[in-house]
């Protein structure tokens, strides 16, 4: 499993036993475990079993939206979350779900509603201050991204040391912005908090290279393709930048595994 | 276009669908909501002033008022409905204005053949419509234009592409005639979209170069309303391009006014899995030859780099103009090129989907190119799909800005509530001098506010005033004729011409002024599926006069020396200036 599959099953996993009620209590340990194996279909059917039972379950309906979501039945998702949280307009982690999937579902405006909402209830949220900056961005509020962004480092500083993605976000939006040593401090603390991350090292050699500090670039850029050896990234950046140095047989090299690489990846969804 | 695939059907690509979205837990992206203007984080640096601008739309009082068909404006049912029509600035008939010819589709049920609209330039902005009387066929399925003499007879012939047969017009005196048999017959049944004449092979006639989008089979491709619909964002849609089996591009060599596919002998041919849309024709090395950039959706785009031998090289890749920063394949639309930074390359803009930024790739010498969109501070939009663009002078300070069109795809996004719009407004990003560039759209003038379901647009100077014009092709309505009133800096237009009397396309001008000195080249094409002004326009800002150096086609220089601003200058190859007109 990738950093990233861990992520999102920890998430999962932790809803799900977290918010495990008596009644619910068998399916909803048989959804985790579902979960943990990457079988979303069949812990949909354990959580709708829970659901049977008790039909307004929180964290049953949040899980349920969330696998949804990953099975790909967005509006299906969206409805349900929706229904949640006009029900129990204080229910934090059914916002949260909501605002997810609003924004992988390119709503932002929606997506900040969701976020603000959360953190105006409890300012600590550092999840939802980090996902109010991305929902911000992409909605064009540029300024109010970075405030979100920062303000979710702040709360990360000291509690959440494991939390990395806060700085990657910023990292990455700053790199939009051209600002990229600021991008490439935060990669770095990123990094320094998830050395797992090929992101992290990723977004650290890109600053670098935007940088041309080339041969920095490229220490950074091969730690991230050895954290992820599936990921094209890396190498296509290598590849330019053994260019710029004129290493002809580097940047073919790279460049070739590139395109295996590329040609491996599955289409990505919009 | 955008990214789905109608083969991943999400009932039966769970793992799929965990991996995409892992890969945007990955990689957040923008999303778009096209109903706010982005902020702007980065303010002007202090005493740098951005200019006054006042674009206005004068269509209607012009009399472009042919209203573009392409299917029902409520729903398509295949991609062909969405990808919208070129336009071409031509002079048809010699009389020194630029006259209009405005594409469009058709009925996708009856597939009956559509006139085409051409507008003579009356003059002072004013057209009338004289398509009945200008030997334009009624077309089934129109898409691209692109002109050039291909005769050498001094008069500017036109070609068509479709969804169908290309169509070859030969210009007789402001009147054509359809002689697309000189085409190779294997272009009937391909989808084309932009072309492009250039004399790749540098023998004195002009090739073309075609682009084609995907091998669409209606019988094999759901329609939104079928069971086995394709979606975006949840809602039906039509299938493609992903999912469609693609294309590779094609160049006909001119033999004695024959046109001859040569597109697998000189280096063209490439597997067929790309969706080729704006033809680009430039000399990025700078060496004489021209080379050809295809901007492809949802694909790598191609770069064919001229091997000065008669053959091609495909480098997109390896050159970095492919792809963007991060590697990653684009839905490109629209692309233009200029010399943004005044360094003397040909750099490279393109347009793409929503949920992306467009592109700028920084011609970095060698054959190389840098995606530069970021550094630029052209990535603060996310939420508009452009096509059409253009490097502009808007304010004729000696600096190349950017115009380009947007619209959406889909005309049902409208009813979908899912935060997109069809109609979009314009975007203007103002050349800072610094390599950077600022986002005037908002105070550029109700033109580029004006939303639209916008394609095809090209540039030229309609009314011989000095300043370029914008014609845009809208989706479902009139064009849009675009004109900017605020005052400008001074400016000069060049006409080169071969010694026969035909444009000298691929003719590189060099001029000096004010301390500057900018490049540009003769384009056919040059633009989304669109033809411009042959003649190359620049700004000088408050310089009264600049020094004219031309590379010809055939890699001879001339040197013209100092000529005067605001004047409409023609030079011959072999004669120097042969006539000015002040503005």
């Amino acid at each position: 499993m990738t950093w990233v599959t861990r992520w999102l099953a920890a998430l999962l996993m932790g809803t799900a036993a977290g918010w495990c009620a008596p009644m619910c209590r068998l399916q909803l340990a048989s959804a985790q475990a579902n979960i943990n194996a990457q079988r979303f279909a069949a812990a949909l059917a354990d959580t709708e079993q829970c659901l049977a039972e008790e039909p307004l379950h929180s964290a049953a309906l949040v899980l349920k939206g969330n696998l949804l979501y990953l099975l790909g039945r967005d509006v299906e998702a969206m409805t349900l979350l929706e229904d949640l949280v006009r029900r129990e307009p204080f229910n934090t982690d059914g916002r949260y779900a909501l605002g997810r999937v609003y924004y992988f579902n390119a709503r932002p405006d929606p997506a900040c509603t969701q976020f603000e909402a959360i953190v105006a209830a409890q300012p600590d949220h550092y999840r939802a201050w980090d996902n109010l900056g991305l929902a911000r961005e992409a909605a064009g509020r540029i300024p109010e991204a970075i405030q979100a962004h920062v303000r979710a480092i702040a709360l990360v500083a000291t509690a959440h040391r494991e939390y990395d993605w806060a700085h990657a976000n910023l990292a990455e939006l700053l790199m939009k912005e051209d600002d990229n040593r600021r991008a490439f401090s935060l990669a770095v603390e990123a990094a320094e908090r998830n050395p797992q991350s090929s992101r992290n090292f990723y977004l650290a050699g890109k600053a670098l290279t935007r940088l041309e500090q080339w041969s920095k670039a490229e220490r950074w850029l091969r730690r991230s393709a050895e954290l992820d050896p599936t990921d094209a990234a890396p190498h296509y950046l290598l590849a330019q930048l053994y260019r710029r140095l004129e290493r002809p047989t580097e940047a073919d090299a790279e460049r070739k595994l590139f395109l295996e690489l590329q040609a491996k990846a599955p289409d990505k969804r919009r | 276009m955008p990214c789905y695939d109608p083969g991943v059907k999400r009932s039966v690509a769970v793992s799929l669908v965990l991996l995409a979205v892992i890969a945007v837990a990955v990689w957040p992206q923008g999303m778009a909501t096209a109903n706010r203007r982005p902020q702007s984080r980065r303010p002007l640096p202090p005493g740098k002033v951005a200019p006054a601008i006042d674009y206005r739309d004068v269509a209607r009082e012009a009399g472009l008022t042919a209203v573009n068909i392409s299917a029902s404006p409520r729903r398509a049912s295949y991609i062909t409905e969405v990808t919208g029509n070129g336009v071409a600035l031509v002079d048809v008939d010699g009389d020194g204005l630029l006259d209009v010819l405005l594409l469009s589709a058709g009925e996708m049920a009856a597939r009956k053949p559509r006139p085409q609209t051409l507008y003579r330039n009356r003059g002072g902005l004013r057209f009338e419509d004289i398509t009945a009387t200008s030997g334009i066929p009624p077309l089934e399925w129109a898409q691209g234009v692109c002109a050039g003499d291909f005769d050498n007879d001094g008069r500017t012939d036109l070609v068509i592409t479709q969804w169908g047969p290309n169509v070859l017009l030969r210009n007789q005196g402001g009147k054509f005639a359809d002689e697309s048999s000189r085409l190779p017959a294997a272009t009937t049944k391909r989808w084309s979209t932009g072309c492009a004449f250039v004399d790749y092979d540098r023998d004195g006639d002009l090739d073309l170069f075609v682009a084609h989008y995907a091998n669409l089979d209606l019988a094999a491709t759901a329609r939104p309303t079928d069971k086995n619909h394709c979606t975006w964002k949840n809602m039906a849609v039509v299938c493609g391009p992903r999912g469609l089996p693609g294309e590779s591009m094609s160049l006909y060599r001119n033999d004695a006014g024959r046109f001859v596919d040569v597109t697998a002998a000189v280096g063209i041919a490439t597997p067929p899995r790309y969706y080729g849309f704006t033809v680009l024709v430039g000399d990025f090395d700078d060496d004489g030859w021209p080379d050809v950039y295809v901007a492809c959706d949802s694909t790598a785009s191609l770069l064919f780099r001229n091997q000065r031998n008669g053959t091609f090289e495909e480098t997109g890749v390896t050159s970095g103009a492919a792809l963007n920063e991060d590697g990653r394949e684009q839905a490109g639309m629209g692309a233009t090129a200029g010399d943004y930074n005044g360094d003397g390359r040909l750099d490279i803009f393109k347009t793409n989907f929503t949920d992306d930024t467009p592109t700028l790739y920084r011609n970095i010498g060698t054959f190389g190119f840098q995606d530069v969109t970021s550094t630029a501070g052209l990535a603060i939009n996310t939420r508009l799909l452009g096509w059409g663009a253009a490097f502009i002078d808007i304010d004729q300070d000696g600096w190349r800005d950017i115009f380009y069109a947007n619209g959406h795809v889909y005309p049902e996004v409208d009813a979908a509530a899912i935060g997109e719009v069809f109609r979009q407004p314009r975007t203007l990003f103002w050349n800072r001098g610094d390599g950077q560039f600022h986002d005037l759209s908002a105070a550029a003038g109700e033109a580029v506010l004006a939303r639209h379901g916008s394609r095809g647009l090209a540039v030229g100077d309609l009314d011989n005033d000095g300043t370029p014009e914008i014609v845009i092709v809208n989706m479902y309505e009139p064009p849009s004729l675009v004109k900017n009133f605020a005052p400008r800096g001074k400016s000069i237009l060049i006409e080169p011409l071969l010694a026969n009397g035909r444009h000298a396309v691929g003719a590189r001008l060099r001029l000096t002024a004010g301390g500057r000195t900018q490049v540009d080249e003769v384009r056919s094409g040059g633009f989304h599926i669109s033809q411009g002004d042959f003649r190359v326009h620049f700004g000088l800002g408050a310089a009264d006069s600049a020094q004219l150096s031309i590379r010809w086609p055939d890699g001879t220089e001339s040197n013209l020396g100092a000529v005067a601003a605001n004047q409409w200058v023609s030079v011959q190859q072999g004669k120097g200036v042969t006539r000015s007109r002040p503005f």
